[in-house]
């Protein structure tokens, strides 16, 4: 047992660190004599000694009760438990040394005291070592161990400080007080400032390359006007003297206009210098690939053509930062941002999703410049109708692609993307679903309802995207899931029955092209109140893939060419 | 001789320009000095001139003429600037320029006419007008013509955007530019030809019930419209080349107009230009190019002038050749800018008798 112990110290000995090390070391070469008492929590300084068999190690572990503890340790050490304030079963001057690791605190009472000085023989050891702080505050300790020890020896280290008495009387002992607790003071100041100038050394270290960041940074985000407002608040709410932060904001704004146009058009046609770009004008911000989104699939089936593509999003600012993703060659920004870089675009293609007004204001601009344009209407919009129309009739019509309604969104992206749906494969569970955007405003949940009313047998799914904060109908036959991923839609399908259209009127020639090309038969329903036929399916439409399409636009040729 | 110019807004407008183009040739006989009251980024205009100030309250302007002892000021549309000065009892002669449009002339009333020293007007139709209406003494009136800087605007080879002929109509998106007129004529010509596209070009600064507007007038026709909105004026001269060289014209169903720019900037640049009847149009339309106007809201009359320029070789060409001659032999800036040089000397030397 004990020598398991042993062989644990010494593996734990390996994990101190060499201060640690040298001081019990010290403290250990320090001990003499045949019979040792060690005042520990721990067998420390014990287990350097104990290399003698010989030895009669005793180790006195604080605690009110007394007694051995562990018998079976073996001839040369035993534990016991005791309190020095009480009697000792061990004989008077039977200790040749005693050891004291971080026990300096009991050294006050005079009862310990006497104990201490009964117990080791005369001109026996007295050692000690303790932790600096701790040993700073320990003055009444200190006092009484040096009135009644002689001094012989003392070590203090950047942790510790160690002391060595004789069991005779002192001299001197206000002075050699003083003397210690004054050497400790110092060694922790010290200690303290070594320590305090690493750190300062550490954070120059890292606050000089933070700024050559920041500066690398700053002069990127300089160059883009909408991100220097942005970058100078920033640095504004810095941690930095004036004259750093004048370092990283341009000093001059008259300057700083001239060189940012050419930056930016530096940037910009670096950019271009990448063949095949395409600009997106499309809806919400575009951060997930399996996204439902027209404009997002639009991106991507660009993207997997190996065009580069800038995405604009609808929103004026960005709620995450400005994606710029080189490595699949997507580059994120606002309308504000495209409207303001505009002038620095050399003649991309550009593809419009979305109607507006803004945009039917300013695309002959954009014609004049010699972009290529293309308009896709995906869905008619009736809010928005006049820019809709407008862009759709009366703007140069030969380089758009005009009532692109008819055609089937969905299959933009890659057929094996596609959610694939052979067939209903359990019988006992009578599904039907739907695919798309479930938003309260697309979707009719009061014919779900009236469905579900009907058909009292009758589960609905619904998956997409947009989903309702809270459920619109309270029934657990209707079952509203976000989609995820298309493996998981494919999973899901396969269980329905076939697909329900219950949308407002906009929207359903496009939704019921998605189930198409998923391979969803559609029910053909006519009054909602009534029990879905079984095999009353609309005939599905043979649709032209967009992939085809797009290709046929983007390759027709020269400029002017009827599509 | 020393002339203080005072306008109100410092931008890339019609009167700036003006201003600019006189700056060429006075900067080389006197000393020209220009106070703006505001500044909307039109100082590149005049180069890295440094005798331009922007002060928008009338006491510095005031002190500045007191500073300077200038022999003229000429203030263009500037009432508050004005009133100040003979408020003050200013001993400079003053003299107003009017360049704004009737409905923005209302000022002109309250003036008492012998605080100035004289009017200058840009046509003789604005003459009559602010005689008949405001009362300006016609022995003090003078009509000098606006310049066109014709080293800008000169016919361009350009790489048509369109193997069409394209209509082009130049504009702001308000009633008084009338719009809707030239809408009613696309609709017209795209019933009996579709070999041409229609252009209107300007009207970013619409407002969005302007466009709204705009967009579903257009809409309701059967007539596809191509709209740019907005076109920087270094750019304008490459336009009017595209639609020259297109085989196409443009065409202005103004109003009114106190001068008529627009068709001098599109005739220089070798594009036929058909207008109607109105304002000062029928002191530049002389001779041949007279073929070319027609009388307000004609539109049938008006559809037949632009069939003809589109489809006679003949009479395009001897249009295309006197609208370039008639502009650089009276409109251009050396012409133009020494008779107003003459004019002003002869203004200054009339107080000097006094």
């Amino acid at each position: 047992m004990l020598k398991n112990q042993l062989e644990h110290l010494k593996s734990e000995r390996l994990s101190l660190p060499k201060s640690q090390i040298a001081r019990l070391k010290w403290c250990g070469s320090r001990a003499s004599g045949r019979h040792i008492l060690q005042i520990s929590q721990s067998p420390g300084i014990l287990s350097l000694i104990n290399k003698d068999d010989d030895l009669d190690m005793v180790n006195l572990i604080e605690s009110a009760h007394n007694g051995i503890i562990e018998k079976s340790f073996g001839s040369c050490s035993s534990f016991w438990t005791g309190n020095l304030s009480h009697d000792i079963s061990f004989p008077a001057n039977y200790f040749d040394t005693v050891i004291l690791d971080e026990h300096l605190e009991v050294m006050m009472e005079t009862k310990v005291m006497e104990n201490v000085k009964r117990l080791l023989k005369p001109n026996g050891k007295i050692i000690l070592t303790q932790k600096l702080e701790k040993a700073l505050h320990l003055t009444k300790q200190w006092t009484s161990l040096l009135t009644t020890f002689e001094e012989l020896d003392k070590r203090v280290d950047s942790d510790y400080v160690s002391w060595v008495g004789r069991n005779a009387d002192p001299t001197e002992t206000e002075v050699r007080v003083e003397h210690i607790l004054s050497e400790i003071r110092e060694q922790i100041n010290q200690t303290n400032k070594e320590l305090e100038d690493k750190i300062q050394q550490a954070l120059q270290l890292k606050k000089e390359a933070e700024l050559a960041r920041l500066e690398e940074e700053s002069k990127l985000k300089m160059s883009i006007p909408f991100m220097r407002k942005k970058q100078q608040d920033r640095i504004e709410l810095m941690e930095l003297t004036n004259k750093e932060k004048l370092e990283l904001i341009p000093q001059s704004k008259e300057v700083n206009i001239h060189t940012k146009a050419i930056e930016q058009r530096i940037l910009v046609s670096k950019y271009f210098s990448q063949q095949n770009v395409t600009i997106v004008l499309g809806e919400t911000e575009y951060y997930r690939d399996s996204s439902l989104k027209f404009s997002h699939q639009l991106t991507r089936s660009f993207l997997n053509k190996e065009s580069h593509v800038i995405y604009v999003s609808t929103e004026d600012h960005h709620s995450i930062q400005p994606v710029f993703n080189g490595s699949t060659g997507l580059w994120q920004i606002t309308k504000k941002d495209f409207w303001e870089l505009v002038p620095f675009f050399n003649q991309p293609t550009l593809v419009i999703t979305e109607p507006d007004l803004h945009l039917s204001k300013k695309i002959g601009r954009l014609q004049w410049k010699r972009w290529n344009i293309y308009y896709f209407n995906v869905s008619s919009v009736p809010s928005k109708r006049e820019a809709h129309s407008f862009l759709i009739n009366t703007l140069s019509p030969k380089s758009f692609i005009a009532g692109m309604g008819s055609r089937s969104p969905f299959s933009a992206i890659e057929k094996s993307r596609l959610p694939k749906y052979s067939g209903n494969s359990e019988t006992t569970k009578r599904i039907v679903g739907f695919i798309g955007d479930l938003d309260v405003g697309n979707v009719n949940y009061n014919i779900i309802k009236q469905l579900l009313v009907a058909n009292a047998d009758l589960t609905i799914e619904l998956i997409g995207y947009n989903v309702p904060e809270t459920k619109p109908i309270r029934s657990s036959r209707l079952k509203i899931r976000e989609y995820t991923h298309y493996d998981e839609v494919t999973k899901r399908i396969q269980r329905w029955m076939g697909g329900i259209v219950p949308l407002h009127d906009q929207g359903q020639m496009t939704a019921m092209q998605l189930m198409n090309a998923i391979g969803l038969p559609i029910y053909d329903i006519k009054d909602w109140n009534h029990f879905i036929q079984e095999s009353a399916f609309l005939p599905s439409t043979n649709t032209e893939t967009m992939a085809d399409v797009l290709e046929q636009c983007l390759h027709s040729g020269e400029r002017g060419d009827n599509l | 001789m020393k002339i203080l110019y005072i306008y109100r807004y410092l931008l890339l407008g019609g009167v700036t320009t003006q201003l600019a183009n006189r700056l060429g040739f006075l900067r080389g006989v006197s000393d020209p000095h220009f106070i703006f009251l505001s500044d909307h980024g039109g100082r590149t205009a005049f180069g890295n001139y440094e005798k331009l100030k922007v002060l928008s309250e009338p006491a510095p302007i005031y002190e500045y003429i007191n500073e300077h002892q200038f022999d003229l000021i000429i203030a263009i549309d500037t009432k508050e600037i004005t009133d100040y000065l003979i408020e003050k009892q200013c001993q400079t002669p003053i003299i107003q320029e009017v360049h704004g449009i009737s409905y923005k002339l209302n000022y002109l009333v309250e003036e008492d006419s012998s605080d100035f020293q004289g009017y200058i007007v840009p046509s003789s139709f604005s003459k009559e007008r602010i005689i008949e209406d405001y009362q300006a003494p016609e022995d003090k009136t003078y009509v000098i013509p606006n310049c066109l800087d014709t080293t800008l605007f000169t016919p361009k080879q350009t790489e048509l955007i369109t193997n069409k002929k394209i209509i082009c109509w130049v504009g702001k998106l308000n009633d008084h530019k009338n719009w809707i007129g030239f809408l009613d004529l696309a609709e017209k010509l795209a019933q009996v030809r579709d070999d041409c596209v229609f252009w209107i070009v300007g009207g970013e600064t619409a407002s969005m019930k302007a466009t709204k507007h705009f967009l579903d007038e257009a809409n309701k026709r059967t007539v596809s419209i191509n709209w740019i909105d907005r076109m920087e004026y270094s750019e304008m001269p490459e336009l009017y080349s595209m639609v020259a060289q297109s085989g196409g014209c443009t065409v202005s169903t103004s109003k009114g107009e106190s001068f008529g720019m627009s068709l001098i900037e599109a005739m220089a640049c070798g594009c036929p230009a058909v207008a109607p009847t109105v304002g000062a149009i029928p002191e530049i339309y002389t001779e041949t190019l007279e073929r070319l106007t027609y009388e307000l809201h004609d539109i049938n009359s008006c559809a037949t002038i632009v069939s003809r320029l589109l489809d006679d070789p003949n009479e395009r060409s001897v249009q295309i050749e006197n609208g370039m001659t008639k502009v650089r032999t009276n409109y251009s800036i050396e012409r133009v800018v020494s008779r107003y040089y003459e004019l002003l000397h002869k203004l200054t030397k009339t107080q000097e008798i006094w």
